[in-house]
């Protein structure tokens, strides 16, 4: 079964190779924003995968965090201050 | 033999909504339709793998953590979502010039 | 070959692919903006690769600093950066080379002491046995903590000191300035994530102990709670309004480390040397007050000054 998981990992890996490469390819703000938040989510698949593959219970706390934390940097990059540009 | 074919089965359904994501990123012509496909990816992706790994956890205290990891997913993609959709309304307004 | 071992090959190299792609990226990219994005993922990609290596401690830190608080730093100090500058990085080609020539020196300097330090590898791994040997006198189950708090707290004491550094600095720079533009739908989703990122803080400060963890983790996820409350319009971010108590704060976590160590001292213990019958309690209250202060100095280094008495 463990082989079977650490293929999905590898897929998920590869998605990750190919929308960080569209990432780079787009010029807008909003776009790679998008593409951010869904190599975000790709991280958060791998680390669940990885936690039940390698038994570390540990790395579910790692994706907590990542998930959690996620908002807070979309927040402050979407923001506007008042007054000022941006 | 039957929970890891069911887990298979989930894991790629969940692989497929990834690489539908992937495909609306790429694809999609403007950027409320990439943020819609996007979501997909967030939502379902992400908790089609999650479901699928379920059946593989050695106890009930990591399903709970699985479960918990999930609908924190949902609450930030929601919220995610609603910051850059408003930030990409102000842009296209012309409110904003700065990116 | 095996056919799992080849699995694992290939997620190494797409893994290290993606980390290097990012990592040129960000370094090369022109717009600061995209720079930071690229940093952020960068560090996202890295817990993934400290995760691959067993190693959970730095990938829970990596993800909490790195991926998370970091950005959000970065894109604060270019908020108060804009206003002077343009958003291009100096482009001149003889500061260009000369970057480009210090970072192959730099470079080759790394890549030579790791291939000297390959051969030592295996000694390593016998000092992490001679941790474990020592953990049961350690006051807590988790290795990496009973070497962060108790066998090399030194260390430790003075990363905290020099964050207590850092936000003198950023005090003397003056009053926060500038407010954010609040939204209803988002203040409204911020009052349901604040509670959580707090409990998840004092989560990861109690697994600490016997699993990965830790007061640097759980203070950036205190500060994503301050910043969270500053977006949200609450002008202080979650901080008290009391001055002293903010000062207070600030300091507590490295005062109370460094006089933990000197009482012991003068106790005849030795500089933080815990008697192992309370070492468990002195590391929980050492750790305790470092999350408060280091939760505290992020939020206001996101602020970038001292807080105003009646902010706008």
């Amino acid at each position: 079964m463990n082989t079977v998981l650490l293929a999905v990992v590898v897929v998920l890996a590869l998605v990750l190779l190919i929308s960080l490469l569209i990432m780079l390819s787009r010029t807008r703000l909003t776009d790679r924003l998008l593409a951010v938040q869904l190599l975000g989510t790709l991280g958060v698949a791998i680390l669940l995968m990885l936690a039940v593959v390698m038994q570390q219970r540990a790395f579910l706390d790692t994706a907590l965090v990542l998930v959690l934390l996620a908002v807070v940097v979309t927040a402050v990059f979407t923001h506007r201050q008042r007054g000022g540009k941006s | 033999m039957i929970l890891d074919a069911l887990s298979v089965l989930l894991l790629l359904l969940g692989l497929f909504f990834f690489v539908s994501g992937l495909l609306g990123l790429w694809r999609f012509p403007d950027t409320f339709a990439r943020l819609h496909a996007l979501t997909k990816a967030d939502n379902l992706g992400l908790g089609l793998v999650m479901t699928g790994l379920l059946f593989q956890v050695p106890d009930v205290l990591w399903a709970i953590k699985f479960i918990l990891v999930w609908l924190l997913a949902l609450v930030a993609s929601a919220v995610n979502a609603h910051l850059i959709a408003v930030f990409l309304h102000r842009q296209q307004e012309g409110h904003d010039e700065s990116a | 070959m095996n056919l799992l071992d080849g699995l694992w090959g290939v997620l190494d190299l797409l893994l290290v692919a993606v980390l290097l792609l990012l990592a040129m990226a960000a370094v090369l990219s022109s717009d600061r903006r995209r720079s930071m994005m690229l940093f952020i993922v960068f560090g996202l990609v890295l817990a993934l690769v400290w995760a691959r290596l067993h190693a959970p401690d730095i990938a829970l830190a990596e993800a909490a600093i790195g991926a998370g608080l970091g950005g959000a730093l970065l894109m604060a100090t270019l908020r108060r950066d804009t206003h002077q500058q343009t958003d291009q990085f100096p482009q001149h080609p003889v500061v260009l080379w000369g970057v480009g020539v210090l970072v192959m020196v730099l470079g080759t300097a790394i890549a030579w002491g790791l291939f000297s330090v390959l051969p030592t590898v295996e000694q390593t791994w016998r000092k992490g046995a001679a941790v474990d040997a020592q953990l049961a006198f350690s006051g807590v189950s988790h290795p990496v903590t009973a070497v962060l708090l108790n066998f090399r707290a030194w260390d430790t004491l003075l990363e905290l000191a020099v964050l207590l550094a850092a936000i003198f600095g950023i005090r003397a720079l003056g009053y926060v300035r500038s407010a954010y533009v609040t939204e209803v739908a988002f203040s409204q989703l911020a009052v349901w994530l604040v509670p959580l990122l707090i409990l998840m803080a004092g989560y990861v400060l109690w697994a600490g102990a016997h699993s990965p963890g830790g007061a640097f983790q759980a203070g950036a996820l205190l500060a994503g709670a301050g910043i969270l409350l500053r977006l949200a319009g609450y002008s202080h971010a979650g901080l008290p309004t009391t001055r002293w108590l903010v000062r207070l704060g600030l300091v507590a976590g490295t005062g109370v480390f460094l006089l933990v160590g000197l009482g012991l001292l003068g106790w005849g213990q030795g500089f933080l040397h815990y008697p192992i019958a309370y070492a468990k309690w002195w590391i929980l209250l050492i750790e305790m007050l470092a999350t408060v202060s280091i939760g505290m100095t992020l939020t206001l280094a996101f602020m970038g000054g001292i807080p105003q008495k009646e902010a706008a």
